[in-house]
């Protein structure tokens, strides 16, 4: 049911019953890396291209979540993912392997959340039982279409994000066991903050992201105080400082956080932290998945952001429009 | 909240190139290449049958074979974070941006993806030198003619 | 740390700038008037000259800040010396390689038959363009 201008809440609670997230080796390094699923050594272990390799992350993400869930690949109604490469490639080609039936969505690093969005109303309006929804990013696949050759030596300002190698899934069911349930959901708007330089990307998706929550918390009569965390998806360490000043709010010091400002930790490699798709994903679905799962929170609200640029438009002097879908997800303690 | 009061909290947000420490990095990189390829041509002046002029040739080859060793093992870009412009203004950066993205497209093949992608970054310098040597050419035959400097 | 950068600093621009006339002509006492010659220019820091009977052979060492003049400082002083010494044929350059091959030249101590082969070589290496 949509409650007000594009926030859903769901009745019939569908829930997180299970996640499966893979990373690189890079991410080794990360600040979740104790709970992710699987750290590959190699961004691309069986010398195929680096596409390909983006399309395996996923294969085993998704394979990962399907048997944590103790189901069987067979038995998921619809899979539903999105990457960052052109034309969804790497998502497209894991979807063939899969076999399962398929939609593709792309909100750039927001297709997480969007995924998740379209999976819970697929459960809602008790069209499936069970669905894979996720999003994935592959950082040497990402770079060279984005931006520059990887060996190239181009210097990276301050603001400049590193995009993750992670693909991250969930399986989504009606009243999974002892799992975290998504209550509501606030579709994005795209935002356009004026914002030009494609490396500082926290900057261009502040807007979004602030535009998101605000609708949100008043869709829903809430203030920030009411969850324990609002975690925004890519903003980097800048881009989040940018969002708590435009909110000025007591509680937004403490209650809102970036998992792109805390992925790579205080490592100043990585500049003002990760970003992609696969940064929220990941750290949704691990992380704050066993948060919630441990009881640690008990609501949070995610909040997926991502930048609608192509290579092409930047050239050409436009300026970056931004999304951000959100999902509250609540631990309900029941038997 | 209107652009202008945002546009203020980006500014105050974003961090400013430290502009006086860029350049002394530059420097520092940017001449260290160029000793090295100093001492370069007078290794090619000393050993081999190479004069000043003849010796600009074989030096320029062997500082890209040295950025293609760079670049493949991953430190020439390392060296760019640090160096900036230091790096990318001397000879190897052209190598550097030639062979980066010889790298990058091996995957689509070598004739559509080496050969056709093998200039994306560094044509521009190619397109762009000729162009400016064309300029400075004319404005010194101009000069010349005039009577103002000599060749 | 930075003191030993200071230190370094304080060297590189010591050294820099020594100003030893390095001067030399092969075989020596052969043409007074040569020497005389290249005394004069004020705009090089030393020179190393060889000659026999047909050939004269000058490297000159041109002073730092001199050097954007460089082939009009070589012109200049190959027209002097084709004054003095019409019947011969004279190379004038700044080139590091000339001044290194005469030097090897002096070193040697080569005899005339030797010595015009060796001229010829240098002047055809100082022809070549690319």
């Amino acid at each position: 049911m949509v409650n007000a201008f594009g926030t859903i809440q769901f009745k019939e609670m569908p829930s997180i019953a299970s996640t499966g997230v893979v990373v690189g080796p890079v991410e080794k390094e990360s600040f979740f890396a104790d709970s992710f699923d699987e750290i590959l050594e190699l961004e691309n272990e069986k010398e195929e291209s680096y596409e390909q390799a983006n399309s395996r992350f996923i294969e085993k993400a998704c394979t990962i979540a399907v048997q944590q869930g103790r189901e069987q690949m067979e038995n998921i109604d619809v899979f539903i993912g999105g990457d960052l490469i052109n034309q969804l490639s790497p998502t497209n080609f894991a979807a063939r392997k899969l076999a399962i039936p398929f939609l593709g969505v792309f909100s750039a690093c927001a297709s997480s959340m969007e995924s998740l969005i379209l999976g819970s109303l697929l459960l809602e309006s008790g069209n499936a039982k069970s669905i894979l929804a996720g999003a994935s990013s592959h950082h040497p696949a990402t770079e060279r279409q984005f931006r520059y050759p990887i060996e190239y030596g181009a210097q990276k300002p301050g603001s400049a994000q590193w995009t993750v190698t992670a693909a991250g899934f969930a399986l989504l069911q009606k009243h999974a066991k002892n799992a975290p349930i998504i209550t509501h959901a606030t579709i994005g708007r795209v935002v356009d903050g004026g914002q030009k330089n494609p490396l500082h990307m926290g900057a261009a998706m502040a807007p979004a992201a602030r535009d998101t929550i605000e609708r949100h918390l008043k869709n829903t009569n809430s203030s920030m105080a009411d969850y324990d965390v609002i975690m925004t998806g890519d903003l980097g360490k800048i881009g989040l400082n940018i969002l708590k000043e435009m909110f000025q709010d007591e509680d937004s010091g403490v209650i809102l956080q970036d998992a792109g400002a805390q992925f790579y930790g205080e490592n100043s490699f990585f500049n003002s932290g990760a970003s992609g798709a696969g940064c929220s994903a990941a750290v949704f679905f691990s992380y704050m998945y066993d948060q919630l799962k441990n009881g640690v929170f008990s609501r949070v609200l995610l909040v997926a952001t991502g930048a609608l640029l192509s290579p092409l438009t930047f050239q050409q002097g436009e300026t970056i429009p931004c999304i951000a879908h959100a999902i509250e997800c609540r631990m309900e303690k029941r038997g | 909240m209107d652009q202008k009061q945002f546009d203020k909290i980006v500014d105050k947000q974003t961090p400013k190139a430290p502009l006086f420490v860029n350049m002394l990095k530059a420097f520092l990189v940017g001449g260290i290449i160029c000793t090295v390829g100093q001492l370069i041509t007078f290794f090619y002046i000393r050993f081999f049958p190479f004069t000043e002029r003849t010796a600009a040739n074989p030096t320029v080859a062997t500082m890209v074979f040295i950025a293609m060793i760079l670049t493949g093992t991953g430190l020439y870009k390392k060296i760019s974070q640090f160096g900036g412009a230091g790096s990318a203004v001397p000879v190897t950066g052209f190598g550097n941006a030639v062979i980066s993205a010889s790298i990058e497209h091996k995957s689509e093949g070598y004739v559509l993806g080496i050969g056709g992608n093998m200039f994306k970054l560094a044509g521009s310098v190619i397109v762009f030198g000729v162009l400016s040597a064309f300029f400075v050419a004319l404005i010194k035959t101009i000069l010349v003619k005039m009577g103002v400097v000599s060749w | 740390m930075k003191k030993i950068l200071y230190i370094s600093l304080v060297l590189l621009l010591l050294t820099a700038c020594s100003n030893e006339r390095e001067e030399a002509i092969y075989p020596a006492e052969e043409a007074p008037q040569l020497e005389e010659i290249l005394n004069k220019q004020d705009t090089i820091n030393g020179y190393r000259s060889v000659l026999n009977d047909e050939d004269i052979l000058v490297a000159i060492d041109i002073k730092r800040m001199k050097r954007f003049n460089k082939e009009k400082i070589e012109k200049n002083l190959k027209k002097q010396l084709e004054e003095k010494f019409p019947d011969k044929e004279i190379l004038v350059t700044g080139d590091l390689k000339v001044r290194w091959e005469l030097e090897k030249v002096m070193d040697n101590q080569l005899n005339t038959e030797k010595l015009s082969e060796t001229i010829e070589e240098i002047k055809s290496l100082s022809k070549e363009e690319t």
